[in-house]
């Protein structure tokens, strides 16, 4: 991906986080976007992640982490990634695209990649167990 | 690269590139020296095809993403559920596109 394709990716990637955080924060209970939670009925990884993260920008840290563990991470995300983006944006500096470029490369091997899908699919699992 | 060859090159995998980089591509193989024409032939492109099918059906999944080699949007489409639906919707018109292009960067280093 070139920078210009990553500099439009993070900006639609940042404010639709945020948009979609404040959406929920408003209306409260909101529809679902998974397609595959609606088309198939089983939860996919993220499913319940917006509401853990709202748990965990309550500081109701275990709840957050029973729900879904990926919620704690989305609100970290949210406060670090709208920062990092200004500051890219101020200082013209391409730090989030090196940054996402190292993290695609650690990505390449295999065993980072075996790592993360054990652990995204234990959170998959723990979705379809939990029924959410 | 003999003409013959390379018009059998253009016309196997003329559907894994742009349209408009076709004729470039053609131009370039034609300079190319006729050692690297079994390293050519040999690369596995990506199907465009293959990849808005795998797109509709499990793009939710990032799986789409995966198969492209792009494993850090994949990871990122997985954990979101599919971008909340939108990246998924988005990648469908995409998927194609990006797959032409990447396929590009496979052949990029052996027509120089």
């Amino acid at each position: 991906m070139s920078i210009r394709q990553f500099k439009v990716f993070s900006t639609l990637f940042v404010t639709t986080g945020i948009l979609w955080l404040v959406w929920n924060w408003v209306f409260y209970k909101s529809v679902s976007p998974c397609l595959f939670k609606n088309l198939t009925d089983i939860p996919c990884p993220g499913c319940g992640s917006t509401r853990a993260a709202f748990l965990a920008l309550s500081f109701r840290f275990s709840e957050a982490l029973a729900l879904n563990p990926l919620g704690i991470l989305y609100a970290v995300a949210i406060f670090v990634l709208p920062f990092w983006w200004f500051y890219d944006l101020f200082y013209r500096s391409n730090s989030m695209f090196n940054y996402w470029n190292k993290f695609e490369n650690l990505c390449k091997r295999k065993s980072v990649l075996f790592i993360l899908f054990v652990m995204i699919g234990s959170i998959w699992i723990h979705n379809i167990m939990i029924g959410l | 690269m003999d003409a013959q060859k390379v018009d059998m090159f253009m016309m196997a995998n003329s559907k894994f590139f742009e349209a408009g980089q076709a004729f470039a591509i053609r131009e370039r193989l034609l300079q190319v020296d006729d050692s690297k024409w079994g390293v050519i032939q040999t690369i596995q492109f990506k199907d465009p095809t293959t990849l808005l099918i795998v797109s509709l059906l499990g793009g939710g999944l990032g799986i789409d993403r995966f198969m492209l080699g792009d494993t850090g949007m994949g990871v990122g489409k997985l954990l979101t559920c599919g971008g909340l639906g939108i990246w998924t919707i988005v990648d469908w018109f995409m998927i194609q596109d990006a797959a032409r292009q990447k396929n590009m960067a496979l052949l990029q280093p052996h027509l120089y």
